[in-house]
C-alpha cells in the first residue's frame, strides 16, 4: 500500500459521522468492495448508492449489520434541489450506525462529489477512494469520451486502488499516478478501508475548492463615465485582464473593448447595450464605486 | 353548431394554403380553413355563428413548447419575485426595484401580505440592491424565517429566524466552505448545504401544488396549447403523476401535456420488459389532457448553464472538463433497448461531445435495426458542429433547441467559457433548417422564459443580453421560427397528426396574436401581444395588465 495522503485536521467536528466516497467508473468493482466492507465491518455503517443502475449491494449483509442502504433517484442536474438526498441524509441521521459510505455514480467526478458531500450536515468527509479496473484501464485511458473522467477520478482521490488485475499496477495507470495501490482480490481488506478508519484522526472539509483564477462581474457605469476615465481605471488596476461592453451616455453609446495591451472605444450604432463586463485575476474583490 | 372565427390574417403552417381569413370549428375540430366564401358549403348546411372577436388579430397554430419541466417550475414559481427588471407574471406585476431601499420596501410589503412558513424572495442583485446581510433580513422581520435568493440562483442569505428553524448553528457550519454564518450567506458549494436544509420546505406539498397552479398560468400566458413534460420523474415519479393529474386534468386547463418519462428513472431496478409493461400501462391510462406515448427521455452530458457540457477539443478556455449524466456505454444500451421497442427517443445533449455520443448510439441502432420516421431528437443542442448536423440528417434525427442560451450566455461564454467562435455559433439552427432537419424551439422552462415569441425573436435576430448580434449566418427567417414553435414542435412530440398546423381535420388549437410575426419588424417579434388561445375549440382569453 502506498502511504495515504495527509489530510487536514482543522475544522473537524467530532460529532459528525465520517463519510467515505467510493468513486470509479462502471465495472471498477465499487459494489463488490462495499459488499466486502459490509462483510468485514465491526460496526454498522450505512450505504447510499447514487446511481440509477441496479442496486446490487447485498441487502442481507446490510440487514445483518443493522445498517441502511438507500438509493438516490434524481433531482436537478445542475444544483442540489432533490427531495431524495435531503430526506435520506436526514432520515439516516436518526439511525444507529457509525459511518456512511457513499457509492458514487460511475460518471461522477470525484472532486465534485467531495465538495458536495462535504456539505452534508451531520457528516464529515473522511476520504475519497477511487477504484480503477486494471484490466480495462488501457481502453478507458485511451477513450476520447472517458479518459478525462478517469484521470480526474484518479487525481482527485485520497487513495486509488486497482482492481481485477493481480500482476501489479498496470503500466498505463502507473504512468499517470504514483499513488495507486492494489486491492487484494480476496482475504481481509486493508484496515484503512474500514469506514470508521479516519474518524479519530482527521477530517477534511474543504476538498476540491480552489480559489478561482479569474473573477468576473458586469457593472452598469454612471452616465458621465468617459472612455478616458475607464482607461485610467484599467491602468490603475493591473489585475484587470479584459473589459468589454457599453458606456451609455445621455445621448450616445460607446462600445469598449479592452485587454491589458489594447484599449478601443467606438461609438455604437445602437444604445441598447447592457453593462460593462470585467474579468480580473485573483480572488480579491474589485471596488467599482469610482465607475458607477 | 359551427363556430367561425374571422381574423385579419390566419397563418396556417399548412404549405398548401399558407394564409387564410376564416376558420370553421365544430366540436373542437377544424372543419376548414379559408375565407367566409370558401367555407359556405359547410355554412349553408349547418347552424353556425360567425365570431368577430378576433377580426383585428392574427391567428397562428397554437404554440407548442416541446420541452419544459413543470416540476422544476413548481419549485421556483412560489417564490416572491423582487427584481431589477420588471416581470409580468400572470398573478402579479413585479415592479422594477432599482435601489436597496426599493428592495427592502418590497420585502416589507410582501411580508405584510402573505403567511408563508418561510418567506423566500428571489431576484436580489448586488448591483442594484446593495449587499445582503442577515441583519438586513432581520430588520424586515426578526421572528419570521426569511430567505433572499440571489438572481443568479448560486447564492442566498437567510435571517436568524430561518437559521434557527433549519437548525443551522455556528457550530454546525463551522469550517464549511463558502458559507458565512455571521452574514447568513450561502454560495456556490455552500449553497448545496442550504438547499439540503430547505428542500423539505421548497418541495412541500403546499408549495409544490401552488407552483404547478402558477405554471398553468405561465403556460397559458405564453400562448401555448401543448407543452411537453420532458422528463417525468425528475424529482419524484409517482408524486409528479398524482399532482399533475390533479391540477391539470381539469376543464379549465387550456392546454395538454405530452408526458415523456425520464428513462433512467423508469428503468431503475426493472428489466426492460418490466419497464415496457409500466410504460404501456401509462400510455393506456392516459387522460384527455395528459398523455404518455411510446417516448422516452435519456441524458448524455451535463448542464449548459453550469458549463458541464462535454466539449470536443479544444474544450473550455480554463481547461476544465464537462460531465456525463449517463456513461456513454449505458446511454447506448438504453438507446438500443428503446429503439428496438419502437420508441421515439429524446436525448439531452448540450455539448458537441454529448451530441457525438448520442449520434453514435443512433448510428449503431440504425445499423442493427433500420427505422424510418423514428423521431430521435437531440434536445437543447447548445454546441454542435456542421458535420454533426449533416450526420444527424442522414440518420433521420430531429433537433429541439434551447436558443435562449444564445441570448443569455453567448456574450459571457465568449469571454469566459469557450471563446467567440463557438459562443457565437451556439444554437446552429439555420444549418439545421438548411439540412432539412425537423427543428423546434423550446424553453426548458425555467431555463428560459416560457414565451415562444421571445424565443422566436432570439432565433430570428440572435441578439444577446449585451445587445450584440452573435452568428448572424445562423439567423432563422420568421417563418422558420414560427414553424419551430408550432408544426415542427408537434413533430418533435410525435403529435403532428392532430395539432401543430391549421387544416381540416386537426384539433382546433389556436393562438391569437395582436400582430403577425411574419410581417412585423423582426426586432419587435417579442413585443407582439398574445390575446387569447383556443384549446380544442374553447377560447381562453389572456388578461393583460
Amino acid at each position: 500500500m502506498p502511504p495515504l495522503k495527509p489530510l487536514k485536521s482543522s475544522n473537524f467536528r467530532r460529532e459528525d459521522r465520517p463519510l467515505t466516497v467510493i468513486a470509479g467508473y462502471l465495472g471498477a468493482g465499487k459494489t463488490t468492495l462495499i459488499n466486502r466492507m459490509l462483510a468485514d465491518a465491526v460496526a454498522p455503517f450505512a450505504v447510499i448508492v447514487n446511481d440509477l443502475g441496479a442496486l446490487a449491494v447485498d441487502q442481507a449483509l446490510i440487514a445483518g449489520q443493522q445498517g441502511s442502504t438507500l438509493t438516490l433517484t434524481n433531482g436537478c442536474a445542475c444544483c442540489q434541489i432533490s427531495a431524495d438526498l435531503a430526506a435520506q441524509l436526514e432520515r439516516l441521521r436518526q439511525d444507529d450506525f457509525s459511518a456512511l459510505v457513499f457509492e458514487a455514480s460511475g460518471v461522477a467526478k470525484a472532486s465534485r462529489l467531495a465538495t458536495l458531500t462535504s456539505q452534508a450536515e451531520g457528516y464529515a468527509l473522511a476520504k475519497v477512494v477511487t477504484l480503477v479496473d486494471g484490466l480495462d484501464a488501457p481502453r478507458l485511458l485511451s477513450d476520447a469520451y472517458l479518459s478525462p473522467l478517469i484521470k480526474e477520478q484518479i487525481a482527485a482521490a485520497d487513495w486509488v486502488l486497482q482492481t481485477k488485475r493481480s500482476e501489479g499496477v498496470h503500466p498505463s495507470l502507473a504512468s499517470i499516478s504514483s499513488n495507486i495501490g492494489q486491492l487484494p482480490s480476496s482475504g481481509a481488506l486493508p484496515a484503512a478501508l474500514a469506514p470508521e478508519y479516519f474518524f479519530d484522526q482527521s477530517g477534511r472539509l474543504e476538498a476540491g475548492i480552489k480559489a478561482p483564477l479569474f473573477q468576473h462581474r458586469v457593472i452598469f457605469p454612471r452616465p458621465d463615465l468617459t472612455p478616458g476615465l475607464l482607461e485610467a481605471f484599467i491602468v490603475e488596476h493591473p489585475e484587470i485582464e479584459r473589459v468589454k461592453g457599453w458606456l451609455v451616455g445621455p445621448t450616445d453609446a460607446v462600445l469598449v473593448q479592452a485587454t491589458r495591451a489594447h484599449f478601443q472605444a467606438r461609438s455604437g450604432a445602437r444604445a441598447q447595450g447592457q453593462g460593462l463586463q470585467f474579468i480580473w485575476r485573483g480572488d480579491a474583490e474589485l471596488d467599482f464605486s469610482a465607475l458607477t | 353548431m359551427i363556430e367561425v372565427y374571422v381574423a385579419k390574417n390566419i397563418i396556417t403552417m399548412n404549405p398548401s394554403l399558407p394564409e387564410a381569413t376564416a376558420i370553421a370549428i365544430r366540436n373542437g375540430e377544424i372543419l376548414e380553413v379559408g375565407s367566409l366564401e370558401s367555407l359556405s358549403p359547410w355554412l349553408i348546411r349547418e347552424d353556425h355563428q360567425i365570431i368577430e372577436t378576433f377580426q383585428d388579430c392574427v391567428i397562428v397554430p397554437g404554440f407548442i413548447d416541446p420541452h419544459l419541466h413543470p416540476a422544476m417550475a413548481a419549485v421556483i414559481l412560489p417564490m416572491h419575485f423582487i427584481t431589477a427588471m420588471p416581470w409580468t407574471l400572470p398573478w402579479c406585476e413585479v415592479p422594477a426595484s432599482l435601489t436597496p431601499r426599493a428592495f427592502d420596501q418590497e420585502m416589507q410589503r410582501i411580508s405584510a401580505t402573505v403567511d408563508d412558513e418561510i418567506l423566500i424572495f428571489w431576484g436580489h442583485h448586488d448591483l442594484w440592491h446593495g449587499t445582503m446581510h442577515r441583519d438586513r433580513l432581520n430588520a424586515i422581520d426578526a421572528d419570521r424565517p426569511i430567505v433572499a435568493w440571489n438572481r443568479s440562483f448560486h447564492e442566498l442569505h437567510m435571517n436568524s429566524a430561518c437559521m434557527a428553524l433549519l437548525g443551522i448553528t455556528d457550530a454546525s457550519i463551522s469550517g464549511r466552505a463558502q458559507i458565512d454564518f455571521d452574514t447568513g450567506r450561502f454560495f456556490e458549494n455552500g449553497l448545496a448545504f442550504a438547499i439540503q436544509k430547505l428542500n423539505p420546505y421548497i418541495l412541500s406539498d403546499t408549495r409544490f401544488t401552488l407552483g404547478l397552479e402558477r405554471l398553468k398560468q405561465v403556460v397559458h400566458a405564453g400562448g401555448h396549447t401543448t407543452i411537453g413534460d420532458m422528463a417525468v420523474g425528475l424529482f419524484d415519479f409517482e408524486r409528479e403523476l398524482v399532482t399533475t393529474a390533479k391540477i391539470f386534468e381539469r376543464a379549465d386547463t387550456p392546454f395538454r401535456i405530452e408526458q415523456v418519462p425520464h428513462g433512467a428513472v423508469v428503468t431503475h431496478n426493472r428489466s426492460f420488459e418490466e419497464t415496457q409493461a409500466v410504460l404501456t400501462d401509462l400510455s393506456a391510462n392516459s387522460s384527455h389532457r395528459l398523455n404518455f406515448r411510446a417516448r422516452v427521455k435519456l441524458f448524455s452530458d451535463g448542464a449548459f448553464f453550469s458549463q458541464l457540457a462535454q466539449l470536443l477539443p479544444p474544450g473550455y478556455l480554463d481547461g476544465h472538463v464537462g460531465e456525463w449524466l449517463t456513461a456513454p456505454e449505458v446511454l447506448h444500451e438504453h438507446i438500443l433497448n428503446f429503439w428496438r421497442a419502437g420508441y421515439q427517443i429524446h436525448v439531452h445533449v448540450t455539448g458537441d461531445m454529448g451530441v457525438e455520443v448520442a449520434l453514435e448510439g443512433l448510428a449503431k441502432a440504425q445499423a442493427e435495426h433500420p427505422r424510418l420516421l423514428h423521431g430521435f431528437t437531440l434536445e437543447h443542442m447548445g454546441y454542435a458542429t456542421p458535420e454533426q448536423i449533416e450526420r444527424a440528417k442522414a440518420l433521420g434525427a430531429s433537433v429541439s433547441a434551447n436558443i435562449y442560451y444564445l441570448h443569455e450566455l453567448s456574450g459571457r461564454y465568449a469571454e469566459l467559457s469557450v471563446g467567440y467562435e463557438r459562443a457565437s455559433t451556439m444554437g446552429r439552427l439555420k444549418t439545421c433548417f438548411d439540412a432539412g432537419i425537423t427543428t423546434a424551439l423550446h424553453s426548458d422552462f425555467t431555463m428560459a422564459p416560457a414565451q415562444p415569441l421571445l424565443n422566436m425573436w432570439v432565433a430570428v435576430n440572435r441578439i444577446n443580453a449585451q445587445g450584440e448580434q452573435m452568428g448572424p449566418a445562423e439567423c432563422l427567417t420568421p417563418n422558420q421560427a414560427l414553424a419551430a414553435v408550432t408544426l415542427n414542435a408537434a413533430k418533435i412530440l410525435g403529435i403532428e397528426t392532430f395539432t401543430g398546423s391549421l387544416r381540416a381535420g386537426k384539433r382546433a388549437d389556436l393562438t391569437v396574436l395582436s400582430d403577425s410575426p411574419l410581417t412585423v419588424d423582426p426586432l419587435r417579434i417579442k413585443d407582439i401581444r398574445v390575446v387569447a388561445t383556443v384549446f380544442e375549440g374553447l377560447v381562453a382569453p389572456i388578461e393583460t395588465a
